[in-house]
């Protein structure tokens, strides 16, 4: 599985630790198995997702709790994303960030989805040193023109790492097209 | 509560119902006393207007917004001009549209906030049962079209949706439109800036 490469060898790490260092923003790409993102998006989008505003950000949110016990009647997908959220991603960031990063909530995540009338500058609501982790759902694309997207668009299972306080704007979105990606904190601790 | 001294003058009131039976569609301006304006403003900018949304393929909308009836033994403003509002608003826009115009069965007032991203698509108010829609300005700042916000009503002409006229937020304004048809389309665009338009919007029955 592509998540478990061996992180501290691969050149797209050094690319995206370069780019944390100048603009505390980060990409990822093929950061979840094949096929996940799809199945995780067939199911997280018809979560009720309620419009969320604060003074930096307008989005629609549902936050996910995952039973630490695996019960066969829940979305069995959410399972499968909890090692890639609670070890996968942490081990890539702490690599990427200079130094060690743990779940900030582990087994929970926040489904974010971008509709009309969305805009973002950034989760800035969160504690000093956290480090925002977003993962793409869908290849949904539209003209740059209608928001939605920050200047470098979220692919389907990408991982985007963010500092809070350097946030890049994802400009007001004035379509009927929507956006989902997931949302985790990650704080400084022992690896 | 009580409007300006202007609108106790019957001929200010016979001209403005005549322009009304023209165009079932009018814009007033300085309705309330300017005390009264100012104290219903920071009355209701005091309140908490949770975001309200839905989503397309739905009649797609997203504001702030509080509603609720005035209590009887509430004495907020809020409530004052709730009652005021019901009772003497509705007299006074029977008197301009020469309709009888009652208030809703549950008698619930609405303040509405848009701010960036807030949006209204288009819509023709129209359920059977409203007769006359409302929309009194309470925004003091101005802004461009561009950024939205503003009150537009619409037509469809070559198949094409245009703009027939645009009302930018108002200070103690109120807009009244005849809505026992289907073709009084209008919609606010989404606001594309940070401004802030606060109006209190409604229909007569």
């Amino acid at each position: 599985m592509r998540y478990d490469l061996v992180v501290s060898s691969s050149p797209a790490l050094d690319v995206a630790a370069a780019a944390w260092r100048a603009d505390g923003i980060a990409h990822v790409p093929d950061v979840l198995p094949v096929g996940l993102a799809a199945e995780l998006l067939m199911g997280l989008r018809r979560l009720p997702l309620l419009p969320i505003e604060t003074d930096h950000e307008l989005v629609w949110a549902y936050d996910v709790a995952v039973p630490p016990v695996r019960d066969p009647q829940l979305f069995e997908p959410l399972f499968r994303l909890i090692p890639v959220l609670d070890e996968v991603v942490p081990r890539l960031a702490s690599a990427i960030v200079g130094h060690a990063l743990v779940p900030h909530a582990p087994t929970t995540f926040r489904v974010i989805a971008y509709r009309k009338g969305s805009w973002s500058r950034g989760p800035r609501d969160r504690g000093d040193r956290l480090v925002a982790c977003t993962l793409g759902l869908g290849d949904d694309a539209w003209p740059s023109a209608w928001g939605g997207q920050p200047i470098a668009p979220v692919r389907g299972d990408a991982l985007t790492l963010i500092d809070p306080v350097r946030a890049p704007e994802v400009p007001l979105l004035v379509q009927h097209v929507e956006r989902y990606e997931l949302r985790t904190l990650l704080a400084p601790g022992a690896a | 509560m009580r409007f300006a001294d202007r609108w106790l003058d019957p001929a200010v009131r016979a001209e403005t119902a005549r322009a009304w039976r023209d165009r079932r569609n009018l814009r007033l301006h300085d309705v309330l006393a300017d005390d009264a304006i100012a104290t219903l403003h920071d009355a209701v900018a005091a309140l908490g207007h949770p975001l309200r949304a839905t989503t397309a393929p739905d009649f797609a909308y997203q504001y702030g917004a509080l509603a609720s009836p005035p209590e009887d033994s509430c004495d907020h403003v809020w409530c004052q001009f709730a009652r005021w509002w019901w009772d003497e608003g509705a007299a006074f826009v029977s008197a301009i549209t020469g309709r009888r115009a009652r208030p809703p069965a549950d008698r619930v007032l609405m303040s509405t906030l848009f701010r960036r991203g807030s949006y209204l698509d288009p819509h023709n108010d129209h359920d059977g049962a409203r007769r006359v829609a409302y929309v009194l300005g309470l925004t003091r700042t101005a802004w461009p079209a561009e950024h939205g916000g503003h009150l537009e009503f619409l037509a469809v002409r070559d198949g094409a949706v245009v703009v027939t006229e645009r009302r930018a937020p108002g200070w103690n304004t109120l807009d009244l439109f005849d809505v026992v048809g289907t073709n009084r389309l209008h919609q606010v665009p989404i606001v594309t800036a940070d401004v802030e338009r606060r109006a209190i919007p409604g229909w007569f029955y």
